[in-house]
């Protein structure tokens, strides 16, 4: 874990002359783009290193507080007296479906 | 107990470090109370699931003494069913333990077994099936103590009182005319000796003792049943049955075996309150686990002893009169062995366990084990085939505001389509898919979406409400050589020896398989779907949890290991509670028939005791 890191400064350097953390917002956002172009079939090690940190990330920050609530603004895990389905709730037909209430 | 530190602050982590010294506790004093002089009891019953717990209530209710005998501990559902923690609420966010760990897709296929050996899974304290979860690990076995040989076989077995039924999925579908009569139908191997006016009653009797949630719907391939309130489809759901409509495809509220009206007839249960995260346990007991649905009722007639820790390796013959006299327990943690004894026999430990538990019942008059005279014990092993999925996005809610899409205890369903008035050219019987849509907790298709930064959380948040997935269940034919023996060395922790399989996916399954794919894919696109995904790869041997047949049901003892009673044919009062007599599985989920069978099982054998015959 610790080594490819290392790899993604090595791959900084190689781009932008300084590793990852002395570089300016806007190069790191660019080292991101080329690390992250071919993420579905990533080939170097920079490239496994960003899907690995993009799934671990993912994972971390959609079970949070601020993922799960702020973000996505789930409503689900309440106590409710009964499922409705689409939003029919309020008496209304639904906007998306036309399901009727 | 052991308390779990983090890594890296060392602080307790209190959703993996449940305290149940408590109940762990009093399962050892009911162990050590109850020994073979406690009785006497007319019925041992053996597992306390699904099966078990049936069993004991019908025998119970009916004033019949029953030691009910479950291998793993007690339960406390109030501390254990965790049922409304939020992953924040969890230091490690719901993942195992460092120390432990479930098995992979991956690993199942290419792990050599016992999977438990691996040198890699070493430094692990337990290795679960990949039912293993932050939730259910204190009730899967370790597969280090409970290994299997032979063929990759995912088979998920829970060791506490409930087994399964604490964390099942909830689906009470009925087998139909369809199942009873397959081969009728198509050609293929044989019927049930019974058909489904036999259990229709029970299913019934069921759906009232335990509450069933769901629609009339007047489908041939999916009966009806005796209905409490139905959930509703949200709207993503909505458009796709609309779309599926039109190619003569249904797409209905899932059948629960929850209560969303609630039950008159149990003090331990509540009504669903929507909450929509059964899977965990129902800390309202909406959802059926067979502790308070079925065995705390039982227990409170005073006819039923619960005996935890204790691993049933065999069932006892008495040569002089053919019958069995009881069965032989290894308390799980003292290791006596002991034999307890009882004028009849029911054993629901689950269908394989249950076959294991007769292959291992040798003597001088069964050989190779009781009830195996036909040869037919082991074999017929049958699930559902699983893997093939399929997902996209329902244009109308792209880009929306969330609602709440998922609470209710299961997602709507499409009962089978092939096979049911046509006939598919490739292969015989079916699949049905369950899925459903919209915004559930955790946005697993995040990782498919390109990118990083604001804009990729900003795509991810536009996708949210939109997503619609669905999996397949596909019947899996009873061949005579998909089965399991005994492996004549492995044994488990305690000493029993453990189950060799040898079962693949056959050309049936896998030219259905392609079909099913095909189907999803035309499905979606007929919906509008975005950004469709169509998952081709089947999963590993097993995994449905659905397993069935290996001790099945016939009129002819030549060819069947029980009668039409699920009555071993070599010795009488020797009854199968589980699914293994079953002939074949459908595509439907097995637990409500579990239950009607057993009810029916056990009418029967109420009946024999009643006349003097048993």
């Amino acid at each position: 874990v610790v080594r490819r890191p290392r790899r993604v400064d090595a791959e900084a350097s190689a781009r932008a002359g300084a590793p990852v953390a002395k570089l300016s917002a806007a190069q790191v956002d660019a080292l991101l783009v080329a690390i992250s172009a071919s993420e579905r079939q990533p080939q170097t090690p920079a490239e496994r290193f960003f899907v690995m940190t993009k799934r671990a990330a993912i994972q971390g920050y959609y079970s949070s507080e601020i993922g799960i609530h702020k973000d996505l603004r789930y409503k689900g895990n309440q106590v409710l007296p009964e499922f409705h389905g689409c939003l029919t709730v309020d008496g209304k037909d639904c906007p998306h479906c036309g399901q009727k209430a | 107990m052991q308390v779990r530190k983090t890594a890296a602050t060392g602080a307790l982590d209190p959703t993996l470090a449940l305290d149940l010294s408590a109940i762990t506790a009093e399962s050892r004093k009911l162990a050590s109370a109850i020994t073979p002089n406690s009785g006497p009891w007319d019925v041992i019953v053996v597992g306390s699931g699904a099966a078990g717990g049936m069993a004991a209530f019908q025998l119970a209710t009916a004033g019949i003494k029953v030691l009910l005998l479950e291998a793993g501990r007690m339960i406390d559902g109030q501390k254990e069913y965790r049922t409304m923690e939020w992953p924040y609420q969890s230091m490690r966010r719901h993942r195992l333990p460092v120390d432990e760990r479930p098995l992979s897709v991956a690993e199942y296929n290419f792990v050599d077994r016992p999977y438990g050996n691996d040198p890699k899974f070493a430094n692990y304290k337990k290795l679960t099936s990949y039912a293993g979860n932050a939730f259910t690990h204190n009730w899967v076995v370790n597969e280090k103590e409970h290994p299997t040989t032979g063929t990759p076989y995912a088979w998920v077995r829970a060791r506490v009182l409930g087994g399964k039924t604490n964390f099942w999925g909830r689906g009470a579908l009925r087998y139909g005319p369809l199942q009873f009569k397959a081969a009728s139908l198509d050609g293929f191997d044989v019927d049930w000796p019974i058909g489904y006016e036999d259990v229709s009653p029970y299913y019934d009797q069921v759906d009232r003792l335990l509450g069933c949630s769901g629609t009339m719907e007047g489908l041939q391939q999916v009966p009806d049943g005796v209905f409490q309130r139905p959930t509703k489809l949200n709207c993503v759901e909505v458009s796709f049955k609309r779309a599926i409509a039109k190619m003569g495809r249904h797409f209905i509220p899932g059948r629960a075996g929850v209560t969303t009206d609630g039950v008159l007839n149990n003090k331990y249960r509540a009504r669903c309150m929507a909450r929509g995260r059964c899977g965990r346990g129902c800390d309202l007991n909406a959802a059926f686990h067979s502790p308070t649905a079925l065995i705390y009722p039982a227990r409170d007639t005073g006819h039923v002893t619960v005996r935890p820790y204790s691993v049933v390796s065999e069932v006892l013959l008495d040569p002089q009169t053919n019958k069995a006299s009881g069965v032989r327990v290894t308390d799980m943690n003292t290791r006596e062995v002991m034999d307890f004894k009882a004028r009849v026999v029911v054993l629901g430990a689950g269908c394989l366990d249950t076959t294991r538990i007769l292959l291992n019942s040798k003597s001088v008059r069964y050989p190779t084990g009781m009830g195996n005279t036909s040869d037919a014990l082991g074999r017929y092993l049958s699930e559902h085939l699983m893997g093939i999925r399929g997902s996209g996005f329902i244009p109308t809610r792209i880009g929306t505001e969330p609602t709440i899409d998922d609470a209710r205890p299961v997602g709507p369903y499409v009962p089978r389509f092939r096979n049911v008035t046509d006939k598919h050219p490739d292969f015989i019987r079916g699949y049905h898919f369950q899925g459903g849509g919209g915004s559930s907790e955790f946005p697993g298709y995040a990782a498919d979406i390109p990118g990083f930064g604001k804009a990729f959380k900003s795509n991810v948040r536009k996708y949210y409400p939109a997503l619609l997935s669905l999996g397949g269940f596909g019947e899996v034919l009873p061949v005579k050589e998909n089965r399991v023996t005994l492996d004549p060395e492995v044994k488990d922790a305690w000493g029993v020896p453990v189950l060799k399989f040898d079962f693949t996916f056959g050309d049936n399954e896998k030219k259905m398989a392609l079909d099913m794919a095909d189907s999803i894919e035309e499905m979606l696109k007929a919906a509008g779907a975005e950004d469709i995904r169509i998952g081709r790869e089947v999963l590993p041997e097993g995994w449905s949890i659905h397993e069935v047949g290996t001790a099945r049901m016939g009129n002819d003892p030549k060819t069947s290991v029980t009668d039409k009673f699920c009555r071993l044919h070599d010795v009488p009062n020797v009854y199968l509670a589980d699914a293994s007599p079953f002939v074949s599985g459908g595509t439907q989920n097995t637990t409500w028939s579990i239950l009607a069978m057993c009810w029916r099982t056990m009418d029967f054998l109420k009946e024999e005791m009643r006349s003097g015959r048993a």
